[in-house]
């Protein structure tokens, strides 16, 4: 047979053949184009109904509302809710509290999401209940933001921008501008439109000590208030001179400093040098020690 | 001379268990980063002092309420999330008055509280701290008070 090929004459080709050849290896390959549209569609169509289904069952960013008369309704993030001189309204916090919003109040849903759920209070008066991991529910006003560490407080907010919280259980911080106000269960603060969160005092304290607060925080009160409050303070009140400390002149932080051991000897734990130093993780260690006389 | 020698040998020992004692303190005092399960009938702390070994320190709670025949566990003392801390938290109603007896162990050494409890929280000032496990004459005694103040 190879002897047979052997003898066979060679010749050569038409050029039409290659030129024909070089043709069909440029055109692309024509199964997969039929393929491909097919399953693309199919791709498309699958992606389309995943969204579609999505928006019809994601979960909602909203709250739900029951008025005062039983009505109920949904407020959505951006929308206002206001209540009448006679009207309130339950406001259920996704599955983690309520916020009731009394009479002559307006709140609007900032946030509704599983990570952050956040109400602005632009007047009025709120209670809040919530029980949630720290710093899920917020809480903006005109000169404060109130992050909840703990369960329970009300807060109230004037059309100048000027309110007040009182905590009743847990921890609520008061952040504005770089101001920090930490507020436990038994104790309120005030805030003010130009300066943000105040001093922090328990409710027992002397009505002396809860004026020299506010002349020292809002008014100018400087050294007769702060005197005041030092004279004023007892064991408990350790929670206002905590937060004096860092906040009076720096002259004036040794005389806070005294009055706070003279109260409650400093434990051993704690730096006195490192807490004149306002130390940021000193100062926590001494306020969680504190905390035990609170 | 067996007299000295058992004062020798005894007060070691007194003075090793008097180490170990229980603080008590408003349920604010577990902290502010602690993420515990949040206890809307949280009474108060308590925090283990001078335990050696934590992890095999245990305590307990029973509740005696005035003019009530319910009494024991109606008090749960749980774990706050950080080491030696513990927050007692209420299930019965909270009208009345009663008083909580917190037993602790740690190793082999006892400590206790007696925690008078009122409606509107429990009273600091009345808290009794023991370097052994109150009896129910204690937290009777400590009952009888309550009613009388």
């Amino acid at each position: 047979m190879s002897d047979e090929l052997k003898d066979l004459p060679l010749v050569k080709a038409p050029d039409a053949i290659w030129a024909r050849i070089e043709a069909e290896l440029d055109r692309p390959s024509q199964s997969p184009r039929r393929f491909l549209p097919g399953f693309a569609w199919a791709c498309a169509f699958a992606a389309m109904l995943i969204i579609g289904l999505y928006v019809l069952y994601r979960p909602k960013a909203e709250w739900d509302v029951v008025r005062a008369d039983g009505s109920k309704g949904k407020i959505a993030v951006g929308d206002w809710l206001e209540t009448g001189a006679a009207s309130k309204a339950v406001l259920t916090v996704g599955d983690i509290g309520t916020v009731e919003v009394h009479p002559n109040t307006r709140v609007r849903l900032e946030a509704a999401k599983p990570g952050e759920q956040r109400l602005k209070l632009a007047r009025g008066d709120i209670s809040a209940t919530v029980t949630a991991p720290p710093r899920l529910f917020i809480v903006d006003t005109p000169a404060s933001t109130a992050f909840d560490l703990g369960c329970a407080y009300t807060m109230h907010a004037d059309e100048d921008g000027n309110g007040l919280l009182r905590v009743t259980l847990g921890w609520v911080s008061l952040e504005w501008a770089g101001r920090e106000s930490l507020v436990p269960a038994g104790a309120s603060c005030r805030t003010h439109a130009k300066v943000g969160p105040g001093t922090p005092y328990f409710d027992d304290a002397s009505q002396a000590l809860q004026d020299a607060l506010k002349q020292f925080d809002f008014e100018n009160g400087g050294e007769p208030a702060l005197e005041m409050a030092l004279s004023e303070s007892r064991v408990r009140d350790t929670l206002t001179l905590w937060h004096l400390l860092s906040r009076v002149a720096p002259v004036d932080r040794q005389r806070v400093f005294q009055r706070m051991v003279q109260l409650v000897p400093l434990p051993q734990s704690v730096s006195a040098d490192k807490a004149l130093q306002l130390d940021p993780e000193t100062l926590k260690l001494w306020r969680e020690e504190l905390a035990w006389k609170w | 001379m067996v007299k000295l020698f058992a004062i020798l040998t005894i007060l070691p020992v007194a003075a090793l268990a008097a180490d170990f004692s229980l603080t008590i303190g408003p349920p604010v005092a577990v902290g502010t980063d602690t993420k515990v399960v949040k206890k809307v009938a949280a009474l108060f702390a308590v925090r283990l002092e001078q335990c050696a070994d934590l992890s095999k320190a245990q305590v307990t709670a029973s509740t005696m309420i005035a003019g009530n025949a319910q009494s024991g566990s109606v008090v749960m003392i749980e774990p706050a999330g950080k080491p030696g801390i513990y927050l007692a938290s209420q299930n019965f109603d909270g009208r009345g008055n009663a008083v909580v007896t917190v037993t602790a162990t740690c190793g082999g050494q006892e400590a206790g509280a007696i925690v008078p409890v009122v409606p509107a929280g429990y009273l600091r000032d009345s808290v009794q701290t023991f370097s052994r496990a109150p009896t129910r004459a204690d937290a009777q005694a400590a009952l009888a008070k309550l009613q009388g103040r």
